[in-house]
């Protein structure tokens, strides 16, 4: 199979994923990356609020194409864990065959499957400010989803 | 399908292990098509009609 990555990425890039999203979880919970690595960047798009209140958000206007203080840790921790995750997803087996192939895709369409159906049950269950949780795990359980399944697969052919 | 590939691999005294180094696949992908769970390529029952010296049809058939 074409664009997959170097087996030798493999282990590395595994301990990079599993290790930086328990990271990303605390930093999220605990709101602790508006106040680390606060630099200017330039931003394309951007809300203006009045207030906010547990459950809702007052937004009042926009900007964009401007200059702004935002903390830049969780940009960071998103990227990486995109990165090492698909570095991880899509390295190549020892042995990459015809079957290993096929179980990959498999594993892919398994994954996307469960994975957006998941998406529409809380679309349906989850509202205002919470479901913005619901999209930023949305942009990493693919991932690990993916990744859980495609093991599994291995796992049970290894053993065969 | 059915194949014959376990009959033809004691026909030539190969080990799965062989089999699959000579193919370039690992040795878990030829017990899978022995076992019937995995379909391989055309690319593949090329390569094993010419190991085994026969035709594609000698090593699968339909049920």
């Amino acid at each position: 199979m074409k664009f997959l990555f170097n087996h030798k990425w493999k282990r590395i890039s595994g301990w990079i994923f599993y290790l930086t999203i328990p990271v990303g979880i605390y930093l999220l919970f605990t709101d602790s990356f508006e106040d680390l690595l606060k630099i200017r960047v330039f931003s394309l798009f951007h809300s203006e609020t009045i207030f906010t209140t547990s459950n809702t958000e007052n937004i009042i206007g926009s900007r964009g194409f401007q200059w702004i203080e935002n903390g830049i840790l969780d940009e960071i921790l998103t990227f990486v864990i995109i990165v090492s995750g698909i570095i991880h997803s899509f390295c190549k087996e020892k042995i990459e065959d015809e079957l290993i192939s096929k179980i990959r895709m498999d594993s892919l369409v398994l994954s996307l499957y469960i994975n957006y159906g998941v998406l529409l049950f809380f679309n349906f269950f989850v509202y205002e400010l919470s479901y913005f949780y619901v999209m930023v795990f949305h942009l990493f359980t693919i991932l690990i989803l993916f990744n859980l399944i495609f093991r599994y697969k291995l796992n049970i052919l290894y053993k065969s | 399908m059915k194949n014959n590939i376990r009959m033809y691999r004691g026909k030539f005294n190969l080990t799965q292990e062989d089999l699959s180094n000579k193919l370039g696949v690992s040795r878990q992908t030829i017990n899978s098509i022995e076992n019937n769970k995995y379909f391989p390529s055309l690319e593949l029952g090329l390569k094993l009609s010419r190991i085994f010296e026969c035709t594609v049809d000698d090593l699968f058939s339909l049920d």
